[in-house]
């Protein structure tokens, strides 16, 4: 059962990033995924900090959360 | 919740020698001092429960006035038809307070010893005047809820609904004490931070109290009390006018006392004056409502609060008067 | 493939006959004129005797064998870094199990506000685990903090976050980060766009302008977060108060959370309320299933309250300054807003929705996330909008009033809604909108009507699947492992299962959260209902038709003209054959029949995408003593096809309870000297009571939609959009004093009282500043 990276997450966001859209709606999610990339009322969490900073200290949000952040998952965490 | 020891004594003897042995408190209800238990800012090893004690929870009814045993609950006071008939206005009070279900378990004697609402007191890691520390955190944070009137030292108000009422009839407060029984006015009993911070009402060491006596001779020939809260489903007054009009049919010996403005039931002499039955009367005595009043940053609305109440008390007395 | 069909669309009066293409094995919107026995009745909860005697079990009540308790230790402090974490005392105490820190489990060591997770204890007891919370000493490094966003936007603040982060960034439009070039594009177009909507306003007839604020209101459910957690043979049991079953299960399972449990069931199968702040598993979710493992055996981790009031949610502040030009004809021009919010230590998120439901012209809009030390915001009923709608229907009333139009015919004017258009008309009937009153401060006692719009989109759409079962004696089921937070799901998937099975309500027995049960939406963006009651009567659907199969083949009938109906076997057309359910049933060869479907492609032709809704209010202010009482609310309101008046009414009364809550009551105080919630209690953090709720009439519209083969659209954010709106104007107009923050507490009201008779005293007071 043990979730790989959801289906919905764009190629080049951290799989860590969680917001509520991902949860809702998936006929037509990517979109709605999308929406909230630039919604005004969306929150975005990361897995590991539950928290909307990550392990870096700086803030969770798809524009930042992106490889090449130093808490970025490397591949092999990738199981 | 920190554990602590629960002792039921049998006789008052008993009651004061165990909660003079170290870190220990008297429990009534225990409405306020466990929720202040769980809050960590009171941490008694020990509580001594009053309520096994014999005789002080009936309510006497003789020619010289209404005696009402400390332990006797809120809800009992306000339905006896006696209290009701000749102090109504300790009716009205007791009914605005807390919720139906605290009412049922509240004593009369907890409701007078309670501790004050203040946020920061009712915080732990705030220290102040009140608990042993020194300065005032409302002075410069947020108070909105706390006294205009005697907030030099300690902001916080004196919480009790009964208390301006008590004051108005100038109820006997009887007190068990070391040196057997002693009384004093409810004016006496409740005291400024300037007689002692740490305390909210003069009971000694050891001491508890045993019954409030309501005299006869201070019914009122028509009476008031007008309260404003933020919600009307349990909530604490912010400001409150407790009025008493021709006590012991006396023409002219009224009472006005403040409740929820200042650290202990404030009675205005300067307002009762103004209360002499002419057109102004409500212009008179409302207007100078704030005088000695010294606001803070966010409570300055109590003073036009409490000058709307006063308006609102002598009109409710007067129409009952009449009616 | 999909298939054509032809429905009527529409509600009321207004019908229109419309083709859409529907999914091949759908089944069609039930019609206007259809003969049904259930859906459009008003039908109790299912489970409302459980919930009102105590035997509903909620996650709260679970008591697996062995379960002992978790607390989580809380930073005291308003910023500060967690330099050392020291146990060893703890761990020594009676009944102690199991010590997590944060900065292990999360990979942060920060605590950037008053009430940041810091460690978590497992014990025997309650007071045990207490014990040892408060035997475990941390070394802090206290920073300075900021917890007003007053406070954070002063030039040399102190900073709130860590590294690079400024306290106050623009969120919309979004700055994109490490995208060369376009941000300067973006400050080019935005300056241009000011500058025109700047014009259109200034060229307008009427100019009107104000500064709004709201407070930050807890999510405060009933129910705190947390869950209670047993490890079963390595596989994770928890028993979660989750509005997201599925969700909370990701999160727990995920190869890059902090649990990683290798299979996790979530039990929520009842929920006491979230309001959209339960959709993620949290903190706590993650300590109480790491507690049990490290405990070995189940641990209860519920936050207490002041923990919920800290960190469980709230829905953000704002500040929203708005400029509004309009013409004398009532049509709005042009607006400029510029808003500010806190969503806690991030800055997103915050944003206010005063720019839907009305056309309101050209608009030039620029919002800002303050961060400051406190409690994370999250999605809190209707994100965005309650405070959004208080500003902008503020302003309606100011730009209706200065134009000398009607309130409500100023809204009308510039709003194209379909179904919005007739609900006015009955709030205004309803409130009795022409009535006299002694309004304007006239008299100590004096009373007001104000009214409002709310806006929603919530057909819902895929990620259901119901599973129906049909046993050969019987036995009706309906599964769908999404959660029932409040809202009546339970009751309606199990009305739309007999509906559709020609069944009674008692004969269909209903399993929800429970993630071992097919897939469910998360109870967000109010789609819930509109998700999962499709699946279920596509499932009850083929589920009959199977049956209908068997009876054909045994009694030698044509399958294609049976139907169930009371509890009978039907020819369409022709009444009942005499056979029953059961004996139908007892046909099967089979155990049982299962059907598993999904939930339907949504229909993309239909009536309206979006509910409407219009709410007025009644209101009596006291100007002796500053109280507001709340007489009356009118909710108008439309979801759809109502399949349960009674639950849907409910929903509306909820929201508008919420909603009268955050208009009067409701505020999260903050400490500013050391950075604290002052009210993380029921005590200080003031809810409407009983005694303040006022009378709430509801109205329901019924919509055929023609969106899906049930046509719901959710009502659980709706209504709490324009009830603090309503109230606020309700108030301006007894006083004839604008009020311009929420909450509208006796302060408020003696102080525009003072101010507004003070202005009287200066005629000469410029028009449209804020007095």
């Amino acid at each position: 059962m043990a979730m790989q990276k959801p289906e919905l997450l764009p190629e080049d966001v951290c799989p860590c990033l969680r917001t509520k859209t991902m949860l809702l709606n998936t006929e037509y999610r990517r979109s709605a995924f999308e929406d909230a990339f630039t919604a005004d009322t969306a929150f975005f969490h990361c897995l590991k900090t539950m928290a909307y900073h990550g392990p870096d200290g700086d803030d969770v949000c798809p524009d930042g959360c992106r490889p090449g952040r130093a808490c970025y998952p490397q591949p092999d965490e990738v199981t | 919740m920190r554990p602590f020891k629960v002792i039921r004594p049998t006789n008052e003897k008993e009651a004061m020698e165990q909660v003079s042995k170290g870190n220990a408190s008297y429990l009534a209800a225990g409405t306020d001092l466990l929720n202040r238990i769980k809050e960590h800012v009171a941490s008694p090893d020990s509580v001594v429960d009053l309520k096994s004690l014999p005789g002080m929870n009936t309510i006497e009814v003789t020619d010289q006035g209404i005696w009402i045993g400390a332990l006797v609950r809120l809800s009992a006071v306000s339905s006896h038809t006696d209290v009701l008939s000749r102090f109504p206005a300790v009716c009205e009070t007791i009914i605005h307070a807390a919720t139906p279900q605290i009412r049922n378990m509240a004593t009369v004697g907890g409701n007078l010893c309670q501790k004050p609402r203040c946020w920061y007191l009712r915080h732990e890691g705030y220290s102040c005047v009140k608990n042993g520390g020194t300065g005032c955190w409302a002075r410069d944070g947020e108070n909105e809820f706390h006294g205009i009137f005697d907030n030099q030292i300690c902001s916080a108000t004196q919480p009790s609904n009964l208390a301006p009422v008590l004051v108005a009839h100038e109820a006997v407060i009887e007190i068990a004490s070391k040196d057997g029984v002693r009384e004093l006015t409810a004016d006496q009993f409740f005291i400024g931070p300037s007689s002692d911070p740490l305390r909210e009402v003069s009971l000694e060491e050891g001491e508890f109290v045993r019954r409030v006596m309501l005299p006869e001779s201070t019914r009122a020939g028509s009476w008031a009390y007008e309260e404003a809260r933020e919600k009307q489903s349990f909530d604490w007054a912010q400001a409150s006018v407790t009025l008493l009009l021709d006590r012991g049919g006396r023409k002219g010996d009224h009472r006005v006392v403040l409740g929820a403005v200042s650290p202990a039931p404030l009675r205005r002499s300067d307002i009762e004056k103004k209360i002499d039955g002419s057109d102004d009367e409500i212009a008179e005595a409302s207007g100078i409502a704030g005088a000695g009043a010294t606001p803070l940053s966010e409570n300055g609305y109590k003073i036009p609060m409490l000058k709307g109440l006063i308006g609102k008390a002598i009109r409710s007395a007067r129409s009952r008067k009449e009616g | 493939m999909p298939k054509e069909i032809q429905i009527k669309v529409g509600f009321g009066d207004q019908f229109r006959d419309l083709t859409v293409r529907i999914q091949d094995d759908d089944v069609k919107p039930w019609q206007p004129g259809d003969r049904l026995n259930l859906i459009g009745q008003s039908t109790p909860r299912v489970d409302a005797v459980a919930k009102v005697t105590g035997t509903a079990n909620y996650s709260y009540d679970q008591k697996p064998k062995g379960m002992i308790y978790g607390k989580i230790l809380r930073s005291p402090h308003g910023n500060a870094d967690i330099v050392s974490i020291d146990i060893d005392k703890a761990k020594k105490l009676p009944g102690v199990r199991a010590i997590l820190t944060a900065p292990e489990i999360f990979e942060d060591e920060s605590a950037r506000y008053a009430g940041a997770e810091v460690a978590a204890v497992a014990a025997d007891t309650e007071m045990q685990a207490e014990a040892a919370l408060r035997a475990i000493e941390v070394e802090y490094d206290i920073k300075p903090h900021c917890v007003t966003v007053e406070d954070a936007r002063k030039e040399g603040a102190p900073q709130v976050g860590r590294g690079e982060q400024v306290n106050v960034a623009r969120i919309s439009p979004r700055q994109r980060r490490g995208r060369r070039g376009s941000n300067s594009d973006m400050d080019e177009r935005l300056a241009r766009q000011e500058a025109a909507v700047g014009k259109v306003i200034q060229d307008s007839d009427v100019v009107v302008e104000g500064e709004f604020s709201t407070q930050v209101q807890t999510h405060a459910p009933l129910e705190t977060h947390g869950s209670v957690c047993s490890w079963e043979d390595g596989r994770l049991i928890c028993w979660a108060s989750s509005q997201a079953t599925f969700g909370f299960r990701n999160e727990l399972t995920s190869n890059w959370g902090g649990v990683r449990a290798k299979s996790c069931q979530i039990l929520s199968e009842y929920v006491g309320g979230g309001f959209g702040s339960k959709f993620s598993a949290g903190r706590e979710g993650v300590l109480g299933a790491l507690l049990a493992k490290e405990a070995g055996v189940p641990v209860h981790l519920m936050l207490d309250r002041s923990g919920e009031q800290l960190s469980a949610g709230n829905r953000p502040d704002s500040l929203q300054q708005m400029k509004m030009g309009v013409n004398k004809d009532g049509v709005i021009q042009g607006t400029r807003i510029r808003s500010w919010g806190t969503p806690g230590t991030g800055t997103g998120g915050a944003g206010a929705h005063n720019d839907g439901i009305y056309n309101i012209g050209e608009v030039d809009k620029i919002e800002y996330g303050v961060r400051t030390n406190t409690g994370g915001a999250k999605a809190h009923r209707a994100p965005g909008w309650p405070q959004g709608a208080f500003a902008l229907e503020q302003m309606m009333d100011m730009a209706a009033d200065e134009i000398g139009m009607d309130r409500v015919e100023f809204r009308k004017k510039n709003d194209e809604h379909p179904i919005r258009k007739v609900e006015y008309d009955i709030a205004k009937d309803r409130i009795k909108w022409n009535r006299s009153l002694t309004r304007n401060g006239g008299a100590e006692i004096c009373q007001g009507l104000g009214i409002a719009s709310n806006l929603w989109f919530s057909a819902g759409g895929g990620g259901a699947s119901a599973l129906v079962r049909i046993t050969k004696d019987g036995q009706v089921e309906v599964r769908n492992g999404a959660q029932d937070i409040g809202t009546g799901t339970r009751t309606v998937m199990g009305m739309v299962v007999a509906e559709e099975l020609g069944l009674e309500m008692n004969q269909v027995a209903t399993r929800i959260g429970n993630t071992d049960d097919p897939q469910g939406p998360a109870s967000g963006g109010s789609t819930t209902i509109g998700t999962v009651t499709p699946a279920a009567r596509l499932a009850a659907f083929h589920a009959k038709k199977e049956l209908m199969e068997i009876v054909a083949d045994r009694k030698g009938w044509d399958a294609s003209e049976l139907d169930l109906k009371d509890q009978e076997v039907w020819r369409i057309g022709e009444g009942s054959t005499g056979m029953t359910f059961e004996s139908a049933c007892a046909l099967m060869d089979d155990d049982a029949i299962e059907v598993l479907k999904g939930r339907p492609r949504r229909n993309y032709e239909g009536f309206s995408d979006t509910n409407a809704g219009v709410q007025a209010a009644h209101v009596e202010v006291n100007q002796a003593t500053g109280a507001v009482k709340v007489l009356k609310v009118v909710a108008v309101a439309d979801a759809g096809k109502i399949l349960n008046p009674l639950t849907s009414e409910s929903q509306v009364r909820g929201g508008v309870i919420q909603g009268v809550s955050f208009a009067l009551f409701e505020r999260r105080i903050m400490d500013r000297q050391k950075g604290r919630m002052l009210n993380d209690d029921f005590e200080n953090y003031k809810m409407l009571g009983s005694m303040d709720c006022p009378e709430i009439d509801v109205v329901l519209l019924d919509v055929y939609n023609g969106k899906s083969n049930t046509q719901v659209m959710g009502l659980g954010e709706p209504p709490i959009v324009a009830t603090a709106a309503a109230v606020a104007n309700a108030v301006s107009d007894a006083l004839g004093v604008r009020m311009y923050d929420l909450p509208i507490t006796p302060k408020k009201v003696l102080e525009a009282i003072a101010k507004r008779d003070a202005a009287k005293e200066v005629p000469a007071q410029k028009k449209g500043e804020r007095l």
